[in-house]
Parts: C-alpha cells; structure tokens; sequence
C-alpha cells in the first residue's frame, strides 16, 4: 500500500458514502490508491446531514438515495472527481435497483457542473466475465485520469485481493455464542445496515444491550445458497437483493443459536415490498419471532424503542429468562 | 370446441382486454372472462387484499382478478416483462395472496412483454393445446393490427373530443368501433371499417378554434385506462385542451414486432435516437422510466403546449424520471403536470389543479380569451 506522501493531491477522488460504497469501499479505495491518487470518503452520516437530505431533494424518492445525494454534495468542494458507478448487474446478471441504476445521471441533473464524476457502467451479466468486465472498467477509468493501463490492472489485481480477505475477515468474523446471550440475525441492504442514520441506531442500541448480531455479509455463500434454495414459491433469482436478504432469511431461520430475525425495511423501495411479501407467505414464517421495521424520514425513536422491547421480551420469555428489563435498559 | 373450456380472466387496461386478451385466449381454446368495468368496489376489494407498500395497479388489477375469480374464472392472464423494475414480479405476489385467500392452487399465465409468442407456445404446452408456431404467430399479427386500429380511433377520438360538442355521441362510437374490430380479422376488412369510423367521426360538427396541445407521459397503466386516471384526458378536454397519449398499447407487449411494419420501427427508433443524444447508453432503470423522457425532451420540438406526467404512488422508475422532467420543463419552458394517483382521491381538488394547469397553459398560449369551457 503506498503512503499518504506519495499521493497525487491536485486529482482528489471522492467516495461518497451510500449505497454500495458500504460493501465495496475497500476495492475502490484501494485501487484509486494504487494509482497514486489520493481518496476522500466523505465521513459517516450526522444530524446535519440527514435534515439536509430530508428538505433538499425529492420527496419521494428513498432515504438512503436521499443521503446518498447529500454525501455527493458535500464532497462537492473537497474533491477534483467522483467515483459514483452506474451499477446495472452484478453476479449472474442480477439487477441491482432503478435507483442505483439513474443515481449518476440524477446527480448530474442535480449538481450540474459543479460535479466532475466518474460513471462507469457495471454491467456483469455473467459471474465468468466478472474479471474481464472489472478490468475493461479499470482501464476506461484510468483513461480519463491519464494513467495507462498496466499501473491500472496491476491496481485493480490488488484491490480484488484487498476486497476478498475483507470479506473472508467477515465470514469468519461469527464467534460461537456467549451462553445466555440473545443472537439476532439482522438482515436488510447493506447500506441500510451500514448507515446509522438510516437505520435510527438501532443495531447500535442493540449492542449497547448486549444483544449479538449477525448480518448478512457474516454469512457463507454456501449457506445463502442453500437458504434460497428453501424459497420454494419463485426460484429465479432477478434481484442482487433477492439473493443477499432472502438466502439470509430462510438460512437464519435454519440456525440454532439465532433467537429472532430484524428485517431493516425501507419505506418506498420495491424490492424490500417485494422480499417482505416473500417473507410473510412463506411456510416457515411461524419458527421464529420476526419483527419488520419500516423506516423512513418520519420515524420516531421512542416508539421504535418500545417495539424493539416487545420484541427483546418476547424472545426472552420464550427462552425461560425472567429478567425483562429490556424498556429500562434501551430507554436509559 | 364445445367440450368444457378452461374459464380464464385477466386484468382491465383500457381496451387491450377487451381487443387483444380476449381474442387471443379465445382463438386458444379458452372461454374468456372480462372484468366488469373498473369501480369503487374493485379499488376496494383490490387494496383490501394487496400488500400495503405497492402501487395502484397491482391493487386494482388484484381486485379485478379477484371479482373474476368469484364469478367463477379458473385460471389468470397476467403481463409481465423484464428489466429492473418489480413488475415483473407482480403476477407471483399476486398469485401468492390469491391462493391464500381462495385456499387453492390457482394456475397463471405470465405473458411475457416483448416475447409473448414463446409465452404463449408455453401455455400452449402446459395445456395440451394443438397449436403450430405458425398459427400462433398469425395470431399475434392479427392482434397486433387489431391493437392498431383501436389506437388510431382512441387518438382520433382524444383530437376531436375537446373541439366538438357531441362528446357522448364519440364513446358510443369507440366502444362500436371496439366491439367491431373485435369481431374482426382480416386486415382488408380492418381497414375499411377503421375509415369508415374516422368518417364517422370526422363528419360530427366541431368548432375550428385553436387550442393548446398537451403531451401525456407516465406509467403505462395510469396513462391508458380512464377509471384509473379519472378521465384525466376528457377532463382537460372539456376544459380545452388536447391531449395526446406518449405511450400506447404496444408499449406494453410489444405487439408492434409483429405487425412487421417499417413505420413502426420507424417511430420506435425515433425515441432511441432521442435516448442516444441525451444518455450515454440506454439506461434500462426500469419501467418506461427513461421513454418518459425521452418523450418529454421532445415534446417542445413537436410543438406540445404542456406535459402532464401521471404515475402512481412508489412507483420507481417514474420518480425517478421527474427531476429530469422538471429540469427538462425549466429549460424549455414548458408548463408540467404531475398527477401522482393513489387510492385517496379527491376530486374537487384533482378538478382545481387541473384548471389551474390549462390556465397556466392557456396563458403562455396567448389565446385564454378563445377560452371553451362546456364543464
């Protein structure tokens, strides 16, 4: 990894926070590093952040877009160019979402000139042209920043090498069970989960209670597979999502150690309407307790604690514990 | 065949049931099963059974299935095509909610957009219908040329509707004309029953004012059936203006690739080369989404007054489409609409945005005091 000093700075490249940034942040970082420019994220979101969203951009468009924008903006001044991948498909030619889709070309009738970003079109229609078509998005990028194409594959290589022990470090990351603990398997999209403004800090909460979690991303691709495969109403796979969330779901629900399932809903996005629907007619909704949470702009944090109580009472008492102090706990 | 006939239904929208629907599934071997008109009853019934988070023509067109399935339809038609948007994913929620609530296993035919013959030999399959490639693909081109002439009639009809005062004479006159092309086939006999109409039309008596234009884009289903809309289109007609249809029924299963026409392909490639100058490729977010606006960067060079652009509630790839509208309305200085349809409506104030609207237009029209109001 090269060091700060031999960076580039007169061409900054922006990350902004948001959307798939949350799950490829280090493959992007990395090879923009290896090419000698210097990276800036823009930070995680605050209060500040969330009420300009809210007022500035289109209604009804859904949280995390809306922040996702005001992370764009805010990167404006501090950096020459912007990274914002127009991502179709990825995996075996899954569609990701309209919204991920348009979200440069929004940001561009938005900002308009005072944006400078890069937007390639990832479009993986295939997992066996996954590298070829990684590397031909390299190059097209190294081709506006004027860097020439070997130093740009070489930076890629190690980028995918840097992604892939991230992800290992977060497969292996599930310890086994502390004994008398609560395991919640939390699932929704990955900027959902990563974004603590966009999900009103309750996985924070959760831990600060003691409660352990596990996400989607902690699971093996061997697992999901299997927990899809379970889905017996609809076996095409269409989504990115529908993978990620409902392999998760149905592989959860198979585990032992995990007491209850979280899903992180999104008001306004299609597919989580969608997955939900899946979710609620399929056959084994009844094994364990599940709570959907619909967030949007308008939530309210006390009622969000008192469910989530509930919910922590309700696992407890089905494990024979006595001591529901769960209201106490998340409200003090 | 009169042995016992499969009982099959499908949803409303706007005439494409009536012309299309049931011809084809009756050329198939089925019996057909029309919904009765869209009403209060069929909203009702259809958000009462749908998820909540949905849009309005899933949960209409569920109630609609759903009034079927009572009378007594065994199996469902339902369209359904392929991109990023969840429709195609409406005819498994559907089914999904359906079987729960009849408690049985009801069988669905998706029709696929753009591919309906390979849909169609499939259910072919599954039914043990004797039916050549051949045969289906007549079909198909039947179907489409009836599709064709229904449309040139309904957009004669939206031209003549605002300029002339024998409105209720127009839909006696479609609905005639829809129920003749139904019965229908050779193209020849199409023809001349479709000019014969025009004439038909054409000879009621109408005023020769000049009116304003406007251009309507949106998501197919809120665009082409009335009950949905609220008659948005003879509404601004009775306040005087004319409106134009972006979208047809092609659009919806692509049915045009069948008439094998050029001046189809024609107009087809007119929106692509439209696309091309303003996206870098054609971003498929889903939907109609990115025609949309397409259409609306062109409405100003084809000399429309106004747009009005009409979605439903979540539906994404129409959100998405509006802040370019509007950033493409600002430059061209075009008056724009959004008409965002739910299942809440009030219709004194859908009737007051909407005259505001044709005020607005009618002011940068420069004709206000040629003004016909008949509502």
């Amino acid at each position: 990894m090269r060091t700060d000093q031999e960076l580039n700075a007169e061409k900054r490249i922006g990350i902004p926070r948001g959307f798939y940034s949350y799950k490829y942040s280090i493959l992007w970082e990395t090879f923009f590093r290896e090419m000698g420019f210097m990276v800036v994220f823009s930070g995680e979101s605050n209060r500040a952040l969330f009420q300009n969203a809210v007022n500035r951009f289109e209604k009804e468009l859904c949280l995390p877009m809306k922040m996702y924008l005001a992370h764009i903006e805010l990167l404006l001044d501090k950096s020459d160019f912007q990274f914002i991948p127009q991502i179709e498909m990825l995996d075996d030619g899954n569609w990701t979402c309209p919204k991920i889709i348009a979200i440069a070309e929004m940001a561009n009738v938005l900002f308009k000139d005072r944006l400078q970003a890069l937007t390639p079109v990832v479009r993986i229609e295939s997992s066996s042209y996954t590298i070829g078509c990684l590397e031909r998005i390299a190059v097209n990028t190294a081709d506006i920043l004027d860097v020439d194409d070997k130093t740009a594959l070489h930076a890629l290589r190690i980028a995918l090498i840097r992604q892939h022990e991230h992800i290992r470090a977060k497969t292996s990351a599930l310890n086994k069970k502390s004994p008398g603990a609560i395991r919640l398997g939390v699932i929704g999209h990955s900027y959902v989960i990563g974004d603590a403004v966009c999900n009103f800090s309750i996985l924070e909460k959760l831990r600060h209670i003691g409660v352990e979690l596990v996400f989607p991303e902690n699971l093996q691709k061997k697992d999901l597979d299997q927990g899809f495969s379970q889905m017996q109403v609809y076996a095409d796979r269409y989504w990115v999502s529908d993978f990620e969330l409902l392999g998760a779901y149905f592989c959860m629900q198979g585990d032992p150690e995990i007491d209850g399932i979280v899903y992180l809903n999104i008001f306004g996005c299609a597919i989580d309407s969608v997955l939900e629907e899946y979710i609620q007619t399929s056959k084994l909704r009844k094994k364990k307790p599940y709570i959907k949470i619909v967030l949007d702009e308008g939530q309210n944090h006390v009622s969000m604690n008192t469910r989530l109580a509930a919910f922590l009472d309700l696992i407890q008492m089905r494990k024979g514990l006595k001591n529901l102090m769960n209201e106490e706990k998340l409200f003090g | 065949m009169a042995r016992d006939r499969k009982k099959v239904t499908m949803p409303h929208m706007g005439s494409i049931s009536y012309v299309v629907g049931k011809f084809l599934f009756e050329k198939l071997g089925f019996e057909v099963m029309i919904p009765p008109p869209i009403e209060q009853r069929t909203i009702r019934e259809g958000i009462r059974l749908a998820p909540e988070q949905f849009c309005m023509p899933l949960k209409i067109s569920m109630g609609d299935i759903k009034r079927c399935l009572e009378m007594g339809a065994e199996a469902v038609v339902y369209p359904t095509e392929v991109g990023a948007c969840r429709f195609r994913r409406y005819w498994n929620i559907i089914k999904l909610r359906l079987d729960e609530c009849f408690q049985k296993d009801i069988p669905f035919f998706p029709l696929i957009g753009g591919n309906v013959l390979q849909s169609i030999m499939e259910i072919a399959k599954r039914e043990k219908l004797s039916i050549s490639l051949k045969q289906c693909l007549d079909l198909l081109r039947t179907a489409a040329e009836k599709v064709d002439r229904v449309t040139q009639i309904e957009e004669l009809v939206d031209r003549v509707f605002p300029r002339t005062e024998w409105k209720q004479d127009l839909r006696v006159i479609t609905i005639d004309h829809r129920n003749k092309v139904f019965a229908t086939d050779s193209p020849a006999k199409l023809d001349s029953l479709t000019a014969r109409t025009k004439q038909e039309i054409e000879s009621l008596p109408q005023n020769s004012h000049e009116i304003p234009k406007l251009l309507m884009i949106g998501e197919i289903y809120d665009l082409l059936e009335p009950a949905v809309n609220h008659n948005l289109v003879q509404k601004l007609g009775r306040m005087g203006a004319e409106v134009k249809k972006a979208i047809g029924y092609n659009h919806l299963l692509g049915l045009e690739a069948y008439r094998l026409k050029e001046a189809m392909a024609k107009t087809r490639n007119k929106t692509e080369a439209v696309f091309m100058e303003h996206f870098s490729q054609i971003s498929k977010f889903g939907g109609l989404g990115a025609h949309n606006i397409s259409f609306a960067r062109m409405a100003k060079k084809m000399g429309y007054d106004g747009i009005v652009h009409v979605y439903p509630f979540g539906c994404m790839p129409e959100i998405i489409a509006k802040p370019f509208v509007e950033e493409i309305a600002r430059k061209d200085h075009i008056p724009v609409l959004f008409v965002e349809l739910d299942e809440h409506f009030h219709e004194e104030l859908f009737d007051s945005r909407l005259e505001a609207f044709v005020d607005v237009v009618y002011g940068l029209y420069g004709q206000k005091m040629n003004r016909i109001d008949h509502a």
